[in-house]
């Protein structure tokens, strides 16, 4: 370790990755409690710092990793959460209809892909854009289905359609 | 002249909403309502450039994550229900850095059982409720007793096997049926309007509209209608079964089995031929005029490159083909 501090300005991410690597590490550690994590989601960092637009001379390095950090951790915490909710519906199927080991990778990328884009639309226009896409619903089909009207059904597959497109760049990012 | 960016936006909440007038297929939307898009899109360069923007975004990215969860759907619904689930309950947490977690996942995974799914060389078992293919993807499947299928693009197969009754429905798209296992009962393809008995041999069925076409691409076939109808279908004869009858056409059953190869083979043809064929290999939608459509072709073309077909079409026949965003294309015959 050198004696950076956060005034100091740091140049290129390889300066950065060496001079504050093991501090991000032990940040992110004091948060998840596991090692592996810790190292996990700090190379992930990193990752955002390479494919950052503006990298080449920082003013204060760790408030710029620590909002990175602060993203890759939230998406962690919720892809956690997405795939408890996940296993728990398949907890009660039958052994017959439980997904094998490379299915199980497969929905857990499937989940966290299709999460980052509908991100920020709320859990009503979620299910009445998956009953359109995924079930075939008509419009009324999916307002009577959610006790709401077909012009609500409308605003909501509206929606989704443009939080997707503002999801776009988010989604296509590194996985952590 | 770069619009201001609020009423892009606006322009972008428009689009967003022709989407959904139009909606999950612009073939089947209300002919004003097509006109009426199509006057939209054509009134400002604003808008075509917002449908572009919104439509790129739509399926170049988002509709193939979609697709992945139809497939899923249609091979193992119960799965495809819980990541449903899951996706509309999963309430959104702001991100706090001090939550504590256990490691729960990981058990759960242990006590889930593994299926067999895939075999040695690429052929796929299908699950209890069907098989589905997404665009532009063909698989080779193996059904409980033996016989070996091949599905076209966009296809959904549901296999039968209880008590006496063995076989398959064929609920959209096509099958190739290639070689059907031994048996002392028959082996009953039931498509649409059309019911097929097979005992030895191959044959091709394709649901297309409200009609079934099958060929007869080696051995002899028994044909029913939901009319009554029957015929023996003889290689290489091909039918098409509707709501009135069975109808035997001039056809060679083998070039309509060259979609198992990845080729597109039509000889003395229809543009129209070519487009349906197509279809399930693009993910717009393609409307052609009715001029454009009677328009004769022959070739051996490759599906897997839908994109070439086009360009090589238009460079040949007397069509304007447009594209609207990755959405939707019109082919019109050029006047």
């Amino acid at each position: 370790m050198t004696l950076v501090t956060d005034t100091q300005p740091a140049s290129v991410p390889g300066t950065l990755y060496v001079e504050h690597e093991h501090w991000l590490r032990r940040w992110l550690f004091r948060r998840l409690g596991c090692r592996d994590d810790a190292a996990d989601l700090t190379q992930d960092v990193f990752v955002r710092v390479l494919v950052s637009p503006q990298t080449s001379r920082l003013e204060t390095p760790r408030a710029f990793l620590t909002t990175l950090a602060t993203r890759v951790l939230a998406r962690f915490w919720r892809r956690r959460d997405l795939e408890r909710e996940w296993l728990a519906s398949l907890a009660v199927l039958p052994e017959r209809l439980a997904p094998s080991a490379e299915e199980i990778l497969e929905a857990q990328e499937l989940l966290d892909q299709l999460d980052q884009w509908l991100a920020g639309l709320k859990p009503a226009a979620r299910q009445a854009f998956l009953l359109y896409k995924i079930d075939g619903m008509t419009h009324a089909e999916i307002a009577e289905r959610i006790g709401k009207s077909v012009a609500t059904v409308e605003r909501y597959l509206r929606d989704a359609y443009l939080r997707a497109l503002e999801n776009r760049s988010f989604a296509t990012d590194h996985r952590s | 002249m770069a619009p201001k960016p609020q009423d892009f936006r606006r322009q972008l909440a428009s689009a967003a909403e022709w989407r959904v007038r139009l909606g999950p297929d612009a073939d089947t939307a209300a002919p004003e309502v097509a006109a009426a898009f199509e006057a939209w899109l054509a009134a400002d360069a604003v808008h075509r450039r917002a449908w572009t923007t919104l439509s790129s975004a739509i399926d170049g990215a988002l509709e193939p994550g979609l697709d992945r969860l139809r497939a899923l759907r249609a091979r193992a619904p119960e799965q495809a229900a819980a990541l449903q689930a899951a996706l509309i309950s999963t309430p959104a947490v702001p991100p706090s850095g001090g939550r504590r977690r256990t490691m729960t996942t990981l058990a759960v995974l242990g006590a889930v059982g593994a299926v067999q799914f895939l075999d040695g060389d690429g052929w796929t078992i299908p699950g209890s409720a069907g098989m589905a293919t997404g665009i532009g993807e063909r698989r080779r499947v193996v059904l409980a007793d033996g016989t070996r299928v091949t599905l076209n693009a966009r296809s959904r197969i549901v296999p039968r096997f209880t008590g006496s009754d063995r076989g398959l429905d064929l609920a959209a798209g096509a099958v190739s049926i290639e070689s059907i296992a031994n048996d002392r009962t028959d082996f009953l393809v039931r498509a649409g309007p059309a019911a097929i008995a097979a005992t030895s041999g191959r044959l091709i069925v394709e649901r297309r509209d409200r009609r079934t076409r099958v060929a007869a691409v080696a051995g002899r076939f028994g044909v029913d209608s939901a009319a009554g109808a029957k015929r023996i279908l003889q290689s290489p004869e091909v039918a098409w079964v509707d709501g009135r009858g069975i109808e035997i056409v001039q056809a060679n059953a083998g070039a309509v089995a060259a979609w198992t190869e990845g080729l597109l083979d039509i000889a003395d043809g229809t543009l129209g031929d070519v487009i349906a064929a197509l279809r399930p290999y693009r993910r717009d939608v393609l409307r052609v005029s009715d001029r454009a459509s009677a328009l004769p072709v022959s070739g051996v073309f490759p599906l897997d490159d839908a994109a070439r077909v086009l360009r090589v079409l238009e460079s040949t026949l007397p069509i304007r083909v447009r594209h609207f965003g990755g959405w939707f294309t019109t082919i019109e015959a050029r006047t």
